[in-house]
C-alpha cells in the first residue's frame, strides 16, 4: 500500500486557520470596547454632515477609530478636504510604525500581506503579541484573525450607532458631538505612560488653546497639525533631557 | 463636502499608511525618528480633544467638566466606552440643573 505524505502547503493550511481562529476569538473581549465606540462613531456621524451610507462605508473600508472621529470633527469645522486627509494621516502614524515592526518580524507575503494592509490595527497587534507571548514570536494568521474580528465588531457598532442616531431628531442640540472629544480622550489616556508622554499631551493642548483664538475655524485642521507636532517635539525633548539626566 | 471623494481619499490614505509600514521595513530609519514618532499620535489626540471642547460655542465649561470626568473614568477603568458614557452623563446632568450653567458657564 502506497501512502503519500501531505505537501508542506497542505499541512500549512490547517495551521493557518487554527491561528486565524485563535486571533479572532482572542479579540472577543475587546468587542466590549469596539462595539460601544463604533456605536458612538455612528451616533456622532448622524450628528454631522456625513450621510449614513458614507459613514458605514468609511468603517468598512478605512477602519480607524481615531482617524474616523477626527474626520467627523473636521467636517463640523468646514475644513477643506486636503487638511482633513492630512489630519487623518497624522493621527494614524503609529500604524505605519506597527507595519514596520510586523514586516521585520514576520515578513508576510502575498495574500496575508494584502490582508494586513487592510486589517492591521494597534489592538490586533496587542492581541497577537499577547497570544504569542512576545513580539518576537508574532504570527501573521493570528494578526489577521484578530484584525478581522475587530473589523466585524467595529462595523456592527457603527451600524447600531447609525440606526440609533437616526432616531434622534436634533442630536447636536443635546450635545452628542461631545462624544467625539470624549472618544479622543479615551484613545489618548492609555498612551500616557511616561512624563514625556504627558508633556507631549499638555504641550499640544496648550498650543491648540492658543491657536484656536488666533486662527479662523476654517484653518482649524492646520492648527491641529501644528499643535500636534509641537506636542511631539516637546515630548521628544523631555524624553531626551530625562535620558541625559539619568546618564549623568 | 463631496462624500465619494472624501471616502476614496481616506481609503487610499489608510491603505498607503498600512502598506507603507510593511514596505518601509527594509529601509533603515534613524533611531531618533523611530523613537520620536510615538509622540505624534499623543500630540494629535490631545490637540483634537482640546479643539473639540474649546470649540463648543455655548457650553465650553460644561464640556470641559464632562471631559475631565469622562477622562477620569476612562483612566480608572481603562475602557474608552466607559469614559464616553460617564462624560455624556455628567454633561447632561450639568444641563438638566437649571442653575449650574449660570454658575460655571
Amino acid at each position: 500500500m502506497i501512502t503519500t505524505a501531505p505537501t508542506p502547503q497542505a499541512a500549512a493550511a490547517p495551521a493557518f486557520w487554527a491561528d486565524w481562529r485563535l486571533g479572532f476569538l482572542r479579540m472577543f473581549p475587546l468587542w466590549t470596547g469596539a462595539i460601544p465606540v463604533g456605536l458612538a462613531f455612528g451616533v456622532a456621524s448622524s450628528a454631522s454632515d456625513l450621510d449614513g451610507w458614507a459613514a458605514q462605508l468609511i468603517s468598512l473600508l478605512v477602519f480607524s477609530a481615531a482617524g474616523q472621529f477626527a474626520v467627523v470633527q473636521q467636517l463640523g469645522n468646514d475644513t477643506p478636504l486636503p487638511l482633513i486627509v492630512l489630519t487623518f494621516a497624522v493621527v494614524n502614524v503609529q500604524i505605519l510604525l506597527l507595519g514596520v515592526v510586523v514586516q521585520r518580524i514576520c515578513t508576510p507575503r502575498g495574500l496575508p500581506r494584502l490582508s494586513l494592509g487592510l486589517l492591521l490595527t494597534d489592538a490586533s497587534f496587542a492581541v497577537a503579541a499577547g497570544a504569542a507571548g512576545s513580539i518576537e514570536r508574532l504570527r501573521v494568521p493570528v494578526l489577521i484573525g484578530a484584525g478581522a474580528s475587530m473589523w466585524l465588531g467595529w462595523n456592527v457598532g457603527t451600524l447600531l450607532g447609525l440606526t440609533l442616531g437616526a432616531q434622534i431628531p436634533n442630536s447636536s442640540a443635546i450635545g452628542l458631538n461631545l462624544v467625539v472629544s470624549l472618544a479622543f480622550l479615551g484613545a489618548l489616556i492609555p498612551l500616557l505612560r511616561t512624563r514625556a508622554d504627558l508633556a507631549a499631551a499638555v504641550g499640544a493642548a496648550l498650543v491648540m488653546l492658543v491657536l484656536r483664538h488666533l486662527v479662523p475655524s476654517t484653518l482649524n485642521g492646520l492648527a491641529l497639525i501644528v499643535a500636534g507636532l509641537v506636542g511631539c517635539t516637546i515630548g521628544a525633548r523631555v524624553a531626551t533631557t530625562r535620558k541625559e539626566a539619568d546618564a549623568r | 463636502m463631496n462624500q465619494p471623494l472624501l471616502l476614496a481619499s481616506l481609503t487610499l490614505c489608510m491603505v498607503a499608511i498600512r502598506f507603507g509600514g510593511l514596505a518601509l521595513a527594509g529601509v533603515p530609519l534613524p533611531p531618533a525618528v523611530e523613537r520620536n514618532l510615538r509622540y505624534i499620535p499623543i500630540g494629535m489626540l490631545a490637540a483634537l480633544t482640546t479643539s473639540g471642547v474649546a470649540g463648543r460655542p455655548d457650553d465650553v465649561w460644561q464640556g470641559a467638566v464632562a471631559a475631565a470626568c469622562g477622562g477620569l473614568v476612562g483612566w480608572r477603568t481603562r475602557r474608552m466606552w466607559a469614559g464616553i458614557a460617564a462624560g455624556m452623563a455628567v454633561y447632561w446632568l450639568l444641563h438638566m440643573h437649571p442653575h449650574l450653567p449660570t454658575i460655571i458657564g
